[in-house]
C-alpha cells in the first residue's frame, strides 16, 4: 500500500523532472521546430518499460514512448552512462523524424529508471526537404535509425552521429538539436540520481504505485460505465496515390468489467503514408481516456492496463515493412481520435464532443540550406459546455506556431497572412472553433510537401451540430491561383505563394 | 522628508514609516474599491516620500476591469491576440481553453503596412486610413489603443508615426516602447496589456498626486521603485508590485547578516511566493501571468496555490489534495469562527502550531475546536486519526511549497544547500524548518517585520531603470567597440533619468549584462558583460556548460546589451533588540509526525537578542507564529531575527 501523501509528493518530483528535460531541449536546441514549437516530449519509465510520469507536452509521444523503451531494452544492452537514440516505426518508433533518446538511472549497480525524450527534426533526410514527404514507403521517407548506443559510457560516438547527420539536410542544426536531446536526458538522469540519494528505494516503489494508482482508478470508472457494444467509423480523404475514404472503425465494449477495444473493420494497410502502427494508437487511446473519463489522473502506462486491444495484422493501423507511415503519426492519429470519441459519445453522452479540426495541416519545404518543418492549428469541436476554440491546436498535438518575426529572419519566406478563417466553425447551440489562413511567399525556390486531412470529411457536428468546414490549400503561380490535393509534392518558385487554410471544428446542437 | 513603505494588499495595507531615523509600523484595513483611500490616510498630511506596492494594475489585470482598449496592427495579422502561440492551456481537455485574449476580437484592426525582417520598408503606412480608423474608435468610446507592427523591434518607424496621430485622441501604447523584441505575440501581450491599464493607473496616481504632498513612487515588479510618471506610462511593469517588497526586504537582511544567498518564502491566505537571491534576486523576463507570457523583467517568483487558507479534500482514489481553492478572508478557515472549511490553517491549529493566545493581525481570537471538528471528517475519511490527517494536509502542502523551492533553485541549476531560507507572511515560520529539512537547506531565518516585510522591503528598494539594445553581432573585438558605444549611450540616458528623480549622481551605479546564444538557438543566456571577446565567449560557454551540459561548434552571437541602473537610496536602520535570555514561556501539547509532544510557547516581542529556543517551540506574535519542531532550536538575532537550525541548544 501505498501512502497518500507521499505518493502526491513523488508525482509532482517526477512532473518536474520532466518539464526540466523539457526546458533544456527548448533553450538549448537550434531548429524552429523545437526552440519555438516546442515539438517534443519527456518522460520517465520504470525498469520495465512503464511510463510513470510524462511531461504536458505532446500527446502523441506520450503514449507511445513506452514502445520505443521496450524496443531500445531488447535490442541494445543498456548500461551505465549510454543513451540509445531510434526513430524506426517498427522497432519502436512512430515516424521517422521523431527521433527518441533514451538513457538508463542507475543505483546500486542496477538499472531501476529509464527517462526518454523525443523530438521531432526538421529533416532526416528521404526524398523530400522537411522528410514528411508524399511517399509510397518508408525509405523514401528518410534515414531509418534501429536501437543503437549514441552514447556509451557518457561519451558521445562521433561515428553514429556522422552516419545520421551525413544522411540529413541542414546538418548543422541537426547536430545541435541531437546534442539538445542528449542534454534534456542527461537532465533527468541527474536529477533522479540525486533523488535517489536523498529518498532511495523509496523513489522506485512509488514511481510502481502511480502507474497502480492510475491503473485503479481508471479500472473504478469503467466498472461505472454501461455495458454494451458501441462503434463508430469516419474515413481518412485518401492516401495521396489515389485511395479515396479510408474507413477506420472502432467498437467499443464493455463486457465483465473489462473494456475491448477492437479497430476490426479499419482498412487495410495503404500505400500513402497514412499508416500508423499500434504505438501511436495507444497515445490517441491514452489521450482520450484521461480526456474523457479519467481528467485529473496521473497520465501514465497504467491508464492502458485495464484496457484490451485489438488492432488485426497488416491493417492500416499495425503496418507492416516497408509500408510508408509520415503522415500516421500526425493524422491518422487524429482520425483515431475522432473514431474514439464518436465511440465514447455514444457510450457517455454527456461526454460528447463535435470532432475538431482532425488534421495538424503539416507543411514541409526546404531548397538550398534550408529544410523546415511546421502544423497549423484549427478549430475545435463544441461540447455541450461551450463553443469550440479558433485557431488552436487539438488532440494529438499542442505545438506552438513559428512567430512570423522568427520565422521571416531565418527562412526565406515571408508570411503574408496569419488570421483566423471567419466562419468556418460548423454552427449549431454551440458552434465549432474557426480554422486559421497562413500565407508563405517563398523568396527563394523550394520543394513542399504537404500533408492534411479533412479536405473531404468534413469534421463532423454532433447532436444537430453542422459540421465545420473542410480544409483547402492553394498555390499562386504567376498570379494564377491553383487548389492542391490534400497531400501533395510540388514546387515552388520565387515569389510563389502558398495558402493553407485549416479545417473548422464541428457544432453542437442545432440552433433555436 | 518622511519616508513611507506602503503595501497595499487583500485585507490590509501595511505601512512601515520612517521619520527623524525612526522606524514606526501601522496596518489598517484596505478599501479595494477605493485603494487610494487608505494610503492616504496611513501616511498622514505631511510631506512624505513614497514607495508604494499597489495591486490596483494587478487586481484590474485579474479581474478584467481594464480600459476600453484596441488593438491596431498590420494587415493579414488582426488576431494576434485572438491565435497565440496555437496552443491550449490544457493538454486533457473535451473543451480546449487557451489564454485569454486580452482584446475583443471586434476591437482588433489591422493596417495596410509592412517593415521587412531587415527593417526595411516595403509598404508605407497608410495614414488616412489610420486617420478613418481613429475616427470609427472615437465613436466607439475607445480609451487606449496598443500598436504593434511587424518587425518593430528592428524598425519602429510606422509605430512612431501612428503614436503620433493616434495620441491625440487617446492613450497609447506602441510595442517598440514596451518591448524591444521579436515574436510578435509576446511584444504584443504586453503591449495590449499596457495600453489596457494607462488609463487606470492615470487615475490612480492623480487621485494620490491630488492630496499627497511630497514624491510618489511606485514599486515595479523588478524589485526597484520607478517615479509616478514612469508607472503611468508603462503601467504593465508594476504587475508584481506587491510581493517584490519581501524579496527586497531579504536581500537587504540578509545583507546585514552577511547572508548572500537566500531562498525567500512568502506564505500568504491563498499562496505562497517563493524567489531565490544568489547575491541579487533573480530577475526573470520570461514570466507567465495568467497563461500570458510577459517579456517584462520581474523577480522570478514561483507562486503555489497553498497558503493558510488553502482548502484540504480527499479525491475519490482516496489521495489527499489541497488547494489551490482559497477560503478566502471571508469567511477564511474554519477556525476564523466564521465557516466550516477544512485548511492549511485547520491543520496547523489542530497540530498545536496556532496559539489560541495571541490574535491573528491584531485582533482575531482563533476558534480552535472549529478545526478539530472540520479536520475530524475528513480524517474519517482517510481511516487515520485527526493528528495523522492534519499531519497528512500539512505534509501535501509542504510538498507542493518543495515544489515552488526547487523551480527557483534546482531548476536553476542551484543547489539549496548553498542557500538560507527566509520565511515571513503570516505562516511563514510555521512551516519554514521542514521545508528547510526537505530542501536540505541547512538554516532558516525568520525576519523581523515578519507580517509587514513586505512594506519595509519598499522602504528598503532601490530606484531602478532598465535599458535594452539589440545589436545581433557575432562576438568579436568589433563587436566590443560597439558593445562599448552603446553601452556608454545607455548610461548617460539612465543617469539623466534618476538624477530627475532626485537621485544623485554618486549614488548612481549600472551594471552592464550581455545576452547571448549560439547562432542557430532561440534564447540568450545573460552573463555580465566584459569588454573581451574571449573572456565574454568563455562565460557564455561556461554558462552553457553549466546549464546544459555541452557546448556547440556554432559561432556566439550578443543579441542584446542590457543595462540595469541602480539609484542607491539611503537604508533606514533596522533598530537593535537589548540582549536577554530569559523570556518567559507556556508549555503547550502538539502534535508532531505521530507524536504528542510538550513544546514551550513564547510571545515574540518579549524575546531579546542572543536568546535560544530549544525545540519543539513555539513563537507567536499577531503579525505571525513560529515553529521550531524538535531537533531545531532557534536563536534571536541582534535585530530580532530568529535563526533556526538543527541541533540543540
Amino acid at each position: 500500500m501505498f501512502d497518500p501523501v507521499e505518493l502526491e509528493v513523488f508525482r509532482n518530483i517526477f512532473i518536474s523532472i520532466t518539464e526540466e528535460m523539457g526546458t533544456v531541449l527548448k533553450l538549448s536546441a537550434f531548429s524552429p521546430n523545437i526552440k519555438e514549437r516546442q515539438d517534443y516530449s519527456a518522460a520517465l519509465f520504470t525498469s520495465d518499460a512503464e511510463s510513470f510520469a510524462l511531461g504536458a507536452h505532446i500527446p502523441v509521444h506520450l503514449g507511445a514512448m513506452p514502445y520505443s523503451v521496450r524496443s531500445a531494452l531488447k535490442v541494445v544492452n543498456i548500461e551505465e552512462g549510454d543513451t540509445v537514440i531510434l526513430n524506426d516505426p517498427y522497432l519502436g518508433g512512430t515516424h521517422l523524424p521523431d527521433i527518441t533518446m533514451i538513457s538508463p538511472v542507475f543505483y546500486k549497480g542496477k538499472s531501476v529508471f529509464l527517462v526518454a525524450n523525443r523530438a521531432h527534426h526538421a529533416d532526416v533526410g528521404g526524398m523530400q526537404p522537411g522528410s514528411m514527404p508524399l511517399a509510397e514507403e518508408i525509405f523514401q521517407e528518410g534515414l531509418i535509425i534501429p536501437p543503437v548506443k549514441i552514447e556509451e559510457k557518457s561519451r558521445l560516438r562521433k561515428d553514429i552521429l556522422k552516419l545520421i547527420l551525413s544522411n540529413c539536410r541542414s546538418s548543422e542544426e541537426r547536430e545541435a538539436d541531437l546534442k539538445a536531446q542528449i542534454a534534456a536526458n542527461r537532465k533527468g538522469v541527474i536529477r533522479l540520481e540525486e533523488l535517489l540519494e536523498k529518498r532511495g528505494k523509496k523513489s522506485i516503489e512509488y514511481s510502481h504505485h502511480l502507474v497502480e494508482y492510475s491503473r485503479v482508478m481508471l479500472d473504478k470508472k469503467i466498472q461505472r460505465l454501461p455495458e454494451g457494444k458501441f462503434c463508430f467509423e469516419d474515413f481518412l480523404d485518401d492516401d495521396g496515390f489515389g485511395n479515396k475514404d479510408i474507413p477506420i472503425r472502432v467498437c467499443i465494449e464493455k463486457t465483465d468489467g473489462v473494456l475491448n477495444v477492437d479497430f476490426t473493420g479499419t482498412a487495410p494497410q495503404t500505400k500513402g503514408g497514412m499508416n500508423a502502427n499500434p504505438a501511436i494508437v495507444a497515445s490517441a487511446l491514452l489521450y482520450v481516456l484521461k480526456t474523457v473519463i479519467g481528467e485529473e489522473l496521473p497520465v501514465n502506462s497504467g491508464l492502458l492496463k485495464p484496457i484490451k486491444l485489438k488492432i488485426p495484422e497488416g491493417n492500416l493501423l499495425n503496418p507492416k515493412k516497408p509500408a510508408a507511415v509520415a503522415a500516421g503519426n500526425v493524422e491518422t492519429s487524429q482520425r483515431i481520435v475522432d473514431v474514439l470519441f464518436g465511440a465514447f459519445s455514444k457510450m457517455i453522452p454527456e461526454k460528447a464532443a463535435a470532432a475538431s479540426q482532425g488534421t495538424m495541416n503539416n507543411v514541409s519545404f526546404g531548397g538550398e540550406g534550408f529544410a523546415y518543418y511546421e502544423t497549423i492549428g484549427g478549430g475545435a469541436g463544441a461540447t455541450s459546455q461551450e463553443n469550440g476554440a479558433s485557431g488552436v491546436h487539438t488532440h494529438m498535438t499542442n505545438s506552438l506556431n513559428t512567430p512570423v518575426e522568427v520565422m521571416e529572419q531565418g527562412m526565406p519566406v515571408e508570411i503574408r497572412k496569419y488570421e483566423l478563417r471567419k466562419s468556418s466553425g460548423g454552427y449549431g447551440k454551440h458552434r465549432g472553433g474557426d480554422g486559421i489562413i497562413r500565407e508563405y511567399r517563398f523568396k527563394k525556390p523550394a520543394r513542399i510537401s504537404i500533408l492534411s486531412e479533412r479536405r473531404r470529411h468534413a469534421p463532423y457536428g454532433i447532436f444537430g451540430g453542422k459540421s465545420g468546414k473542410i480544409g483547402k490549400n492553394f498555390i499562386i503561380k504567376k498570379g494564377k491561383k491553383f487548389e492542391l490535393p490534400s497531400k501533395v509534392n510540388i514546387s515552388a518558385e520565387k515569389g510563389d505563394i502558398l495558402i493553407i487554410e485549416t479545417p473548422g471544428g464541428g457544432g453542437y446542437g442545432e440552433k433555436d | 522628508m518622511k519616508r513611507a513603505g506602503v503595501d497595499t494588499g487583500g485585507t490590509f495595507t501595511d505601512f512601515v514609516l520612517l521619520e527623524n531615523g525612526k522606524l514606526t509600523i501601522k496596518k489598517l484595513l484596505s478599501i479595494p474599491e477605493n485603494p487610494a483611500l487608505a494610503v492616504l490616510k496611513g501616511v498622514g498630511k505631511k510631506p512624505v516620500f513614497l514607495i508604494h506596492g499597489t495591486t490596483v494594475a494587478t487586481n484590474a489585470f485579474l479581474e478584467g476591469k481594464t480600459a476600453k482598449t484596441a488593438f491596431i496592427t498590420t494587415k493579414g495579422f488582426r488576431n494576434i491576440l485572438q491565435i497565440g502561440r496555437q496552443t491550449r492551456i490544457n493538454l486533457y481537455s473535451l473543451n480546449p481553453e487557451k489564454a485569454p485574449g486580452i482584446i475583443p476580437e471586434g476591437l482588433c484592426f489591422a493596417l495596410r503596412e509592412r517593415t521587412r525582417a531587415d527593417g526595411s520598408i516595403e509598404i508605407p503606412i497608410d495614414l488616412k486610413e489610420l486617420k478613418r480608423l481613429a475616427q470609427e474608435l472615437k465613436q466607439n468610446g475607445t480609451e487606449a489603443v496598443a500598436v504593434l507592427f511587424l518587425h518593430s523591434y528592428k524598425n519602429p518607424h510606422h509605430e512612431k508615426r501612428a503614436k503620433e496621430k493616434l495620441s491625440k485622441f487617446f492613450k497609447v501604447s506602441v510595442s517598440h516602447e514596451v518591448l524591444m523584441e521579436h515574436r510578435e505575440y509576446e511584444r504584443a501581450v504586453a503591449t495590449a496589456l499596457n495600453a489596457s491599464l494607462l488609463p487606470i493607473l492615470e487615475e490612480y496616481i492623480s487621485k494620490l498626486k491630488e492630496n499627497l504632498k511630497g514624491k510618489i513612487n511606485i514599486m515595479n515588479s523588478a524589485g526597484g521603485y520607478i517615479s509616478a510618471d514612469m508607472a503611468k506610462t508603462l503601467p504593465v511593469l508594476t504587475l508584481l508590485s506587491g510581493p517584490a517588497g519581501g524579496v527586497i526586504a531579504s536581500h537587504n537582511l540578509g545583507s546585514l547578516l552577511s547572508l548572500n544567498n537566500i531562498i525567500t518564502l512568502d506564505m500568504g491566505g491563498t499562496s505562497t511566493d517563493v524567489s531565490l537571491i544568489k547575491g541579487q534576486p533573480a530577475i526573470t523576463r520570461t514570466a507567465i501571468l495568467s497563461h500570458l507570457p510577459l517579456r517584462i523583467p520581474m523577480i522570478e517568483i514561483q507562486t503555489v496555490g497553498a497558503g493558510g487558507g488553502s482548502i484540504a479534500y480527499i479525491d475519490e482514489g482516496g489521495a489527499l489534495k489541497v488547494g489551490p481553492k482559497s477560503a478566502g478572508a471571508d469567511p477564511g478557515p474554519a477556525c476564523y469562527g466564521k465557516s466550516e472549511i477544512p485548511t492549511i490553517t485547520d491543520a496547523l491549529a489542530v497540530l498545536g502550531r496556532i496559539p489560541e493566545e495571541v490574535p491573528l493581525g491584531g485582533n482575531l481570537y482563533i476558534h480552535l475546536e472549529r478545526s478539530f471538528k472540520t479536520i475530524e471528517k475528513i480524517a474519517k475519511n482517510t481511516s487515520k486519526d485527526i493528528y495523522s490527517t492534519a499531519q497528512g494536509i500539512l505534509e501535501v502542502s509542504l510538498a507542493k511549497m518543495e515544489r515552488a523551492l526547487r523551480v527557483v533553485s534546482l531548476e536553476r541549476g542551484e543547489d539549496p544547500k548553498e542557500f538560507h531560507l527566509f520565511a515571513f507572511g503570516g505562516a511563514g515560520g510555521i512551516v519554514a524548518a521542514e521545508l528547510a529539512e526537505r530542501m536540505g537547506i541547512r538554516e532558516t531565518v525568520i525576519p523581523p517585520y515578519q507580517g509587514v516585510f513586505s512594506a519595509f522591503g519598499m522602504l528598503l528598494a532601490n530606484a531602478v531603470r532598465e535599458y535594452t539594445k539589440s545589436i545581433l553581432v557575432e562576438i568579436a573585438e568589433s563587436s566590443i567597440s560597439e558593445a562599448e558605444k552603446r553601452f556608454r549611450e545607455m548610461e548617460d540616458e539612465a543617469e539623466e533619468n534618476l538624477m530627475s528623480m532626485g537621485i544623485e549622481k554618486q549614488r548612481i551605479m549600472v551594471q552592464r549584462f550581455a545576452e547571448m546564444r549560439y547562432r542557430g538557438q532561440g534564447y540568450e543566456i545573460s552573463v555580465p558583460y566584459i569588454p573581451d571577446p574571449e573572456a565574454l565567449k568563455a562565460r557564455f560557454e561556461h554558462a552553457h556548460e553549466r546549464l546544459y551540459f555541452h557546448t556547440q561548434k556554432s559561432p556566439v552571437e550578443i543579441v542584446n546589451l542590457r543595462l540595469r541602473a541602480i539609484g542607491i537610496t539611503e537604508k533606514p536602520p533596522i533598530p537593535e533588540l537589548k540582549s536577554k535570555n530569559d523570556a518567559e514561556f507556556k508549555i503547550k501539547k502538539i502534535f508532531f509526525k505521530g507524536e504528542t509532544l510538550h513544546a514551550k510557547f513564547y510571545k515574540r516581542a518579549e524575546l531579546g537578542a542572543g536568546e535560544k529556543l530549544q525545540g519543539p517551540s513555539i513563537a507567536a506574535s499577531s503579525d505571525g507564529t513560529i515553529f521550531i519542531p524538535p531537533a531545531y532550536f532557534g536563536t534571536v538575532g541582534k535585530y530580532g531575527e530568529i535563526r533556526i537550525r538543527r541541533g540543540n541548544v
